[in-house]
């Protein structure tokens, strides 16, 4: 499969890199002169289309938003906003298609599945390289414009020292870090590195400078401004189809392994144990630890998986994450977006979830080992017992053996019962006769085994 | 049935260590009373796990002061039991100073009961104690490997060890504020101020794992800590600075907290939060 997605990612570069120099020489640059204000009155103003067609009850709030952002942009701007409109409808339909095809893929070899990972087929790692290749790929030329652009309005003393440190510390400030970014999506498509927590660190605390990564995090940082001046408004709970706004004063966390801001409770939470924007997640209080809900979601659980969220918006991009968004209307746990963020809950915290996973982020799920030892015939006093064990285990062949050995009435043997009882094969002397009980178990590295034990015969 | 009573005091290790870190020995040690001439020791990862470590031993009885009564609880031996074993083989080889092991100590002599049972955390850092005459475990009288030199002061070395992981959480601390500054004010005088304070935080380390066999739990919590208040640290210049530099800085420490997060789980270690020195 890895070849699959490399060739994915390879295709998905070209086109993200596309994209994103389409960006930078046809909206960008002529913006320079005022390019914030114009590209996140721009974003906002198609983000806030596409959101009055999910939340129906914010549609007058959203066109107040539209209206605004449309002045901003259009009315000193012209054709930039045009070209901004027509590349971003071309990107955000190459990521639907992408995203779908790798969801049909998914679907399709997962029919008879009801639980636990999804097999990989070469349909969903094509498609999923395609994903990160369109990301990483868009990533590259818009970091760079923008690490220009942040070098002469931010820090100017970095462009003065080019004179004194020559060509080449220009090129590194502005080159080293976009490529560096660049590398760690397209790393993405290694899955032991997707799935290395070190790796997931960096590219959840880098996220926060990748372009295809902040429209998220900025929504995500307009609902936490929000959440926080209904607490100080005490702004009385309301509900609306799809949403809840309650009272309860927003409690915040941080969580560290991501670099993602949790908000538990406050004023906006969805209609779900949580939701993530980004690098911020927001937690129901009301739906978590309840003792009669035969799930018992627990805070932590209910992170882990949105945290998945926050390395899917990194590696995949905003557009990933609306089509994810869309899509979980209808297929709900099911949708792909988020059954790669499932798979991050397998290594968290909290008890076991019925729900499918693709193993992206979280380690693959592990099978319990199996100790395996030989039947042994009833043998005379005296006699030397020979017992060998084996682990079945279908994803390691090593592992750590365990014997115990349990007594009859009148033995006088005395423990350590074997010289050594963590070899594969261990012997021993029966002292009287009766019943010895042999027991093994096997670790595989991540768990025991259950106890296998074996009944000894000892006759005069 | 008699009852004979027992308990666990201390569970450690003593030097030679393998590499300096691994423990090769296992000891753990407690009180008996003197109607149990034999005890099952068995000593695992959890209550309900298979023993990594199990012997029977027999506990060294001295003799009784005339006129005094041996079932007196005062009259209760301390034992040790010692477990050798290579930290290069599995599943040994997951050993390691500070761990939390479960211990469980039974009466194996028939007839007698009596049991004991906790959690205890593998320490590094003393002798064994004495068995016999009712003594309590002894003090820690240092794990230095042995230097060859007069130690001049009257605290053991091992008490040093503590200050030593100070001043390493200092250093490491001190070079993330350089780097985050030298990110913000990007000057060849900086620079060099921050290679300077890397070094002293090298420097800090070796002294502190030459001198102390200091636990995983304690070398990546240190880094953790570091790392999160640098993360602070370098947002707060950058905003002072407006430097695009200090929030990368930031976002780097952020990543090396993350990893030393990592590593803590993977131990099993508890992780420091933001705020006073944790240890």
């Amino acid at each position: 499969m890895g070849g699959w997605v490399a060739l994915g990612a390879a295709v998905g570069n070209m086109f993200g890199v596309l994209f994103g120099v389409a960006y930078c020489v046809l909206v960008l640059t002529p913006l320079f002169g005022q390019p914030l204000v114009a590209l996140v009155a721009s974003t906002v103003a198609a983000a806030a289309t596409l959101f009055s067609f999910l939340q129906p009850a914010l549609a007058p709030l959203l066109a107040l938003v539209n209206a605004t952002a449309a002045a901003v942009a259009v009315l000193p701007l012209g054709p930039p906003l045009v070209a901004f409109v027509l590349i971003l409808l071309v990107q955000l339909s190459v990521t639907a298609f992408v995203y779908l095809w790798t969801e049909g893929a998914m679907l399709g070899v997962a029919g008879g599945v009801t639980a636990g990972p999804i097999p990989d087929s070469p349909g969903q790692a094509l498609g999923r390289g395609l994903l990160f290749g369109l990301c990483a790929g868009a990533n590259l030329p818009l970091m760079i414009w923008f690490a220009g652009a942040a070098s002469l309005v931010l820090s100017p003393a970095v462009l003065a020292l080019g004179p004194v440190l020559g060509l080449g510390w220009l090129l590194i400030v502005l080159g080293v870090f976009p490529v560096f970014c660049w590398l760690l999506v397209n790393f993405a498509s290694i899955t032991p590195l997707a799935r290395s927590p070190i790796f997931q660190g960096f590219l959840g605390w880098f996220a926060w400078f990748m372009p295809m990564a902040v429209p998220n995090t900025l929504l995500g940082l307009a609902i936490f401004v929000l959440n926080r001046l209904a607490a100080l408004a005490s702004l009385p709970p309301v509900t609306v189809p799809g949403m809840v706004f309650n009272s309860a004063p927003p409690m915040t966390r941080f969580d560290w392994r991501t670099g993602t801001v949790i908000t538990v409770g406050g004023w906006m939470v969805a209609n779900a144990d949580g939701y993530n924007n980004g690098n911020f997640v927001y937690v129901d209080m009301a739906k978590t630890d309840f003792p009669d809900s035969p799930r018992s979601v627990t805070i932590s659980s209910i992170v882990w998986h949105e945290t998945g969220h926050t390395l899917d918006n990194a590696a995949f991009g905003w557009m990933f994450q609306l089509v994810c968004m869309l899509s979980s209307k209808s297929l709900g746990a099911s949708a792909y977006g988020e059954r790669t963020a499932e798979g991050r809950r397998r290594i968290g915290t909290g008890p076991p979830s019925p729900r499918k996973y693709v193993p992206l982020w979280g380690l693959a799920q592990n099978t319990q080992p199996v100790a395996v030892v030989n039947a042994v015939a009833p043998v005379v006093l005296g006699s030397v017992v020979t017992l060998v064990g084996a682990m079945n285990d279908p994803e390691s062949a090593a592992g750590s053996f365990f014997w115990d050995l349990g007594l009859p009435t009148g033995s006088m043997l005395s423990a350590p019962f074997f010289p050594n009882p963590h070899l594969s094969s261990v012997s021993f002397t029966p002292d009287v006769v009766g019943n010895y009980v042999v027991g093994l178990v096997v670790n595989d590295g991540i768990e025991n085994s259950a106890n296998n034990n074996v009944t000894v015969v000892v006759t005069p | 049935m008699t009852a004979a009573r027992l308990s666990l005091a201390q569970l450690g290790s003593e030097p030679p260590y393998l590499n300096a870190v691994q423990p090769q020995i296992l000891w753990v040690s407690g009180k008996v009373s003197r109607n149990c001439a034999k005890l099952r020791v068995r000593v695992g990862l959890a209550p309900n796990a298979a023993p990594l470590f199990e012997g029977d031993f027999e506990p060294n009885f001295p003799t009784v002061a005339p006129g005094s009564d041996p079932n007196d609880p005062q009259n209760d031996v301390a034992w040790t039991a010692s477990f050798p074993f290579d930290p290069t083989l599995p599943p040994f080889n997951i050993v390691y100073c500070g761990m939390s092991l479960h211990v469980e100590v039974h009466s194996a002599v028939p007839g007698v009961t009596g049991a004991a049972d906790d959690t205890l955390s593998l320490s590094c850092k003393g002798a064994p104690p004495q068995p016999g005459g009712g003594s309590t475990p002894g003090t820690p009288q240092g794990g230095n490997g042995g230097s060859g030199w007069n130690w001049p002061f009257d605290s053991p070395p091992s008490i040093m060890c503590r200050y030593f992981r100070g001043a390493y959480g200092i250093a490491l601390t001190a070079a993330f504020f350089m780097i985050a500054w030298a990110a913000c004010y990007p000057t060849p005088d900086n620079f060099l101020y921050a290679w300077a304070a890397i070094g002293g935080a090298v420097s800090a380390l070796v002294v502190w794992r030459g001198w102390c066999a200091p636990t995983p739990c304690e070398k990546w919590g240190v880094v953790c800590w570091a790392a999160k208040n640098g993360v602070i640290a370098a947002i707060a210049l950058a905003l002072i600075a407006m430097s695009a530099g200090g929030l990368i800085a930031a976002a780097l420490f952020g990543a090396v907290a993350a990893w030393a997060i990592a590593k803590l789980d993977q131990y099993r270690c508890p992780i420091p939060g933001l705020g006073p020195w944790p240890y």
